[in-house]
């Protein structure tokens, strides 16, 4: 009875071949596909698994910012600090392991208070001050670059003393322990974003603000919360650099929250608010990174890489939006 | 079987007679579907010259849909079934294509532009003027302009003009952010008249205008019919259908049922047909006796947002007991919205207090009303009532998340469950809790906003025009959840513009006028002409 009920359901709503096409993830993997076949066929190198390790062990960086954006915009907000207030997080976490002497537990949590802190100050401004996110995480990546930049004095901070090195080299799975940290973070993501009273508040103040307060949603907390976590989320990212190079400096992640945000769309995430998959956010940077691994393994010329960067990205968003027409075609019946 | 009458009717209705009578507007054999639901199913819809026809059909019933298809929001394609207009085959692609080819139309949903002129609203598509410039007014020709400039002072002229041809009181420079939802209303007809149409589409124009307004609307519509005009006219109200139309055509579950002239008019028989079964009576009211006080307002005083020096309400003192229904009457701009909305921590308060359960309170924000057990149903949905990205199911279990969470953790299966049962109760038409609100027709949004605050199980219900655009049915239904929530102790403040419904459901009332409370009534003092009267006592005196 039921399972008829469901069948016809799924007759109703397309086969089974256009609904998979319409998934949201699924949109992303094509143009990660297409892409690979067709590096592949020009440098069948590409193909191995020391570029894919590669790629995804690369992602990281990015990828933690771009979990802490997705936040962002999930909310209806987004944050252009990310990628400096992790640059500086780092920088915090090496100058407190530097000249404080600190172990490597207390070294990390320095750089991921610092990251929350910052996350902190832009809710304070965007919530209390009623400040646009857009002028206030600008204004705070300023503020994170001249910090980063004095408190380093401008050189690179290294941070062997903690002996992280052969935990950052070790590669279980053909990985690295790094990359399966970041893996587990997408899932509890997704668990948040999904599954907890949190994750609807989120969503439902991204849909729409006043529907949230009318439903007894906190929105300034809910807000509040999202900054701090993609502070976290940025500072994760700064300390995975400064893991992974075993010195901090102030020039690692400049263009970062650009990338972030790019990868987040391409992921699917709506820029609208409201809606949106952290596994699509993570293809999204695997999507990004297999990009700009696949130029430069073709040998491009790096600003003509710029260029094709620009304009793949556009393609698939492009990709995407014709997809969601699809999907709105068959609802409205246009 | 019904398919078949269906059939059978379209036949009569639709091409067979088309030869024999001046039609303006056809429609036949429209056939609409949606994933998983057909809104119209072999559909026919006529108007003749100069006629006003009503239709009428539960929410979902498919009318909205068809008028869609009317006036190309569907475009040619993407429906089956021929349209004419003046016994020619039209196929619109776009609204503006309709609009190009005589079809005016006026949707559900208020859709004004907040940051314009009146003037600039109406003519958004001819900002330049091109339509109107080249005739000559008053025996001058107008000055032709060859600027890439909009051409404000021929735009003012023009509305102005507009404006006083259709009788539409409004003023062409008013800032429409200003305007009463009602005004809004009036502004999106004047915009649809300001192409001349042959016809004139008016889906449920009605359900936000006060009775002056409403007044006011017919004559509009009475004039336009006089000069030729067709128009199609949507509504829940019988009242206006036996008022207003000519004709009248009746949806159900997407298919045509019946057509009737005006001589042949009765309104129970145009219910049985709509719904499907008889009401045996509208307005089902349970009094219970009134337990402590709830909720207590004293000398509440909330400032104009935009206007220095004015006061939306004034003074405004009342309270509710448990188990009460205290209707707020008065016309529509009289304040009783806005008192509403300052309880609920939407306006700010200027001065004046607070109870709740004898307690004072103060209520900055709606999460704060939520906290101390105020429900509100919002008279504006679209803005406060509902999350379009979401679909039923989350519409309706956000505002209770506590009751189907353990720890951090949403239940989905016992969200499902609360959702379910109001979807159920309400009888929400929609083929389950997984459909998207953006897709639900007018009247079944509604029901969701209802639930949504049934959900979080208030104290105080505030219900702001909780039928608003609900079919006669359904009304049916809520007056009797209204009574369940009395029942079990929930004390009601009810906003109406529908006197009698208010007259019927409250057990006391408030009456406002000009953002003052004007007097109280008991059950058996009050009648529509004393609350009339004492809600229109400020402009006598005024005047
Ligand atoms: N874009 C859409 N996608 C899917 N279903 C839709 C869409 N638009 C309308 N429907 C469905 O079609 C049916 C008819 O809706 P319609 O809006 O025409 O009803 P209506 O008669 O205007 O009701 P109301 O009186 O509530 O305004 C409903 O079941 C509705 O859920
Ligand atoms: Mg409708």
């Amino acid at each position: 009875m039921k399972k008829d009920a469901e069948a016809r359901l799924r007759s109703q709503s397309g086969s089974a071949l256009s609904r998979f096409l319409l998934n949201p993830e699924v949109g992303v993997l094509i143009p990660i596909v297409i892409l690979s076949i067709v590096t592949t066929s020009i440098k069948p190198s590409f193909f191995t698994w020391k570029y894919f390790s590669s790629i995804l062990m690369g992602s990281i960086f990015i990828g933690a910012a771009a979990m802490g954006e997705a936040f962002a915009i999930m909310s209806g907000e987004i944050d252009l600090s990310v990628g400096m207030n992790g640059t500086f997080s780092g920088v915090m976490a090496a100058y407190a392991c530097i000249n404080w002497g600190f172990g490597v537990v207390p070294t990390l949590l320095v750089g991921l208070g610092t990251g929350a802190l910052i996350g902190a100050f832009n809710g304070f401004c965007v919530t209390k001050l009623k400040l646009s996110s857009w002028i206030t995480t600008l204004a705070t990546q300023f503020i994170c670059t001249g910090l980063a930049v004095t408190v380093s004095d401008g050189y690179p901070m290294s941070i062997s003393s903690l002996g992280t090195s052969g935990f950052t080299r070790a590669r279980p799975l053909g990985l690295s322990w790094l990359f399966f940290i970041f893996i587990g973070l997408i899932v509890v993501c997704d668990i948040i974003i999904r599954k907890t009273k949190f994750g609807y508040r989120l969503r439902a103040v991204g849909g729409n603000q006043e529907f949230a307060q009318m439903s007894g949603i906190n929105v300034k907390r809910v807000k509040m919360m999202v900054f701090i976590i993609s502070g976290l989320f940025a500072a994760v990212g700064g300390l995975f650099d400064v893991l992974v190079n075993a010195s901090a400096s102030s020039t690692f992640g400049v263009g970062r929250e650009f990338r972030a945000i790019i990868s987040v769309a391409i992921g699917g995430i709506s820029m609208a608010g409201g809606a949106g998959s952290m596994y699509g956010a993570g293809l999204g940077v695997l999507l990004f990174h297999t990009l700009w691994y696949a130029l430069r393994i073709l040998k491009i010329d790096t600003n003509l890489q710029l260029v094709l960067i620009g304009f793949i990205l556009l393609l698939s968003v492009l990709l995407d939006i014709f997809r969601k027409r699809v999907e709105a075609r068959r609802l409205i019946g246009g | 079987m019904q398919a078949d009458e269906s059939i059978r009717f379209s036949q009569d209705t639709g091409a067979e007679s088309a030869g024999t009578q001046q039609f303006a507007m056809q429609a036949i054999n429209i056939t609409k579907r949606f994933p998983g639901v057909v809104a119209n199913d072999n559909v026919c819809l006529n108007v003749r010259k100069g006629e006003v026809m009503g239709l009428i059909g539960e929410n979902g019933a498919g009318k909205s849909t068809l008028l869609k298809v009317l006036n190309g929001v569907y475009p040619h394609g993407s429906y089956t079934g021929t349209l004419l207009l003046d016994g020619r085959e039209i196929r619109p692609a776009s609204p503006n294509d309709a609009m190009l080819l005589g079809v005016g139309y006026v949707p559900q949903e208020i859709n004004v532009l907040k940051y314009f002129s009146v003037a600039e609203n109406i003519f958004m598509f001819d900002l330049r003027m091109e339509s109107t410039r080249d005739k000559p007014q008053d025996g001058r020709p107008v000055r032709k302009s060859r600027t890439p400039f909009a051409n404000f002072s021929e735009m003012f002229r023009a509305t102005k003009q507009l404006l006083a041809d259709n009788r539409i009181d409004l003023n062409p420079r008013a800032d429409v952010r200003k305007l009463s939802i009602g005004q809004q209303q009036m502004l999106m007809i004047a915009r649809a008249l300001a192409i001349n149409p042959k016809v004139l589409i008016l889906d449920e124009p009605t359900t936000s205008l006060s009775g002056k307004d409403v007044a006011q609307l017919f004559m509009v519509i009475r004039h336009l019919q006089a000069r030729g005009v067709s128009i199609i006219f949507v509504t829940h109200k019988l009242a206006e259908i036996v008022e207003l139309t000519d004709r009248v055509t009746i949806l159900r579950d997407g298919k045509n049922i019946s057509v009737y002239e005006r001589s042949q008019y009765n309104t129970r028989k145009i219910v049985q047909d709509m719904i499907g079964r008889d009401i045996a009576a509208m307005y089902v009211k349970e009094a219970q006796t009134p337990g402590d006080e709830v909720l207590r307002v004293e000398n509440l005083t909330v400032e104009h947002p935009y206007v220095a020096n004015r006061n939306l309400i004034e003074n405004v003192s009342f309270s509710v007991r448990r188990g009460e229904i205290l209707g707020m009457a008065g016309l529509v701009g009289a304040g009783r919205s806005e008192a509403c909305m300052a309880i609920f921590g939407m306006l700010p308060v200027k001065s004046g207090k607070i109870f709740i359960e004898g307690k004072p309170v103060t209520i900055r924000n709606s999460q704060e009303a939520v906290r101390h057990g105020i429900g509100m149903v919002s008279e504006d949905r679209k803005k406060f009532g509902l999350n379009f990205v979401w679909d039923i199911r989350n519409n309706i279990g956000i505002s209770n998340l506590g009751a189907v969470a353990r720890g951090p953790f949403v239940l989905k299966s016992a969200l499902s469950r609360r959702a379910e049962k109001y979807f159920k109760s309400l009888r929400v038409k929609a083929r389950s809790i997984d459909t998207r609100v953006a897709t639900l027709s007018g009247g079944n949004q509604q029901k969701i906003v209802i639930a949504r605050s049934l959900n979080s199980q208030p104290k105080l219900m505030i219900l702001d025009e909780p039928t608003k655009g609900i079919d006669v049915g359904s009304k049916n239904e809520i007056y009797g959840l209204i009574n369940e929530m009395t029942k079990e102790g929930v004390a009601v403040v009810m906003i109406s513009s529908e006197l009698p419904e208010l007259l019927a459901m409250s057990d006391r009332f408030v009456v406002m006028a000009e953002g003052k409370v004007v007097g109280e009534l008991a059950q058996d003092q009050a009648t529509e002409t004393s609350v009339m009267e004492m809600a229109t006592t400020t402009f006598k005196t005024v005047s």
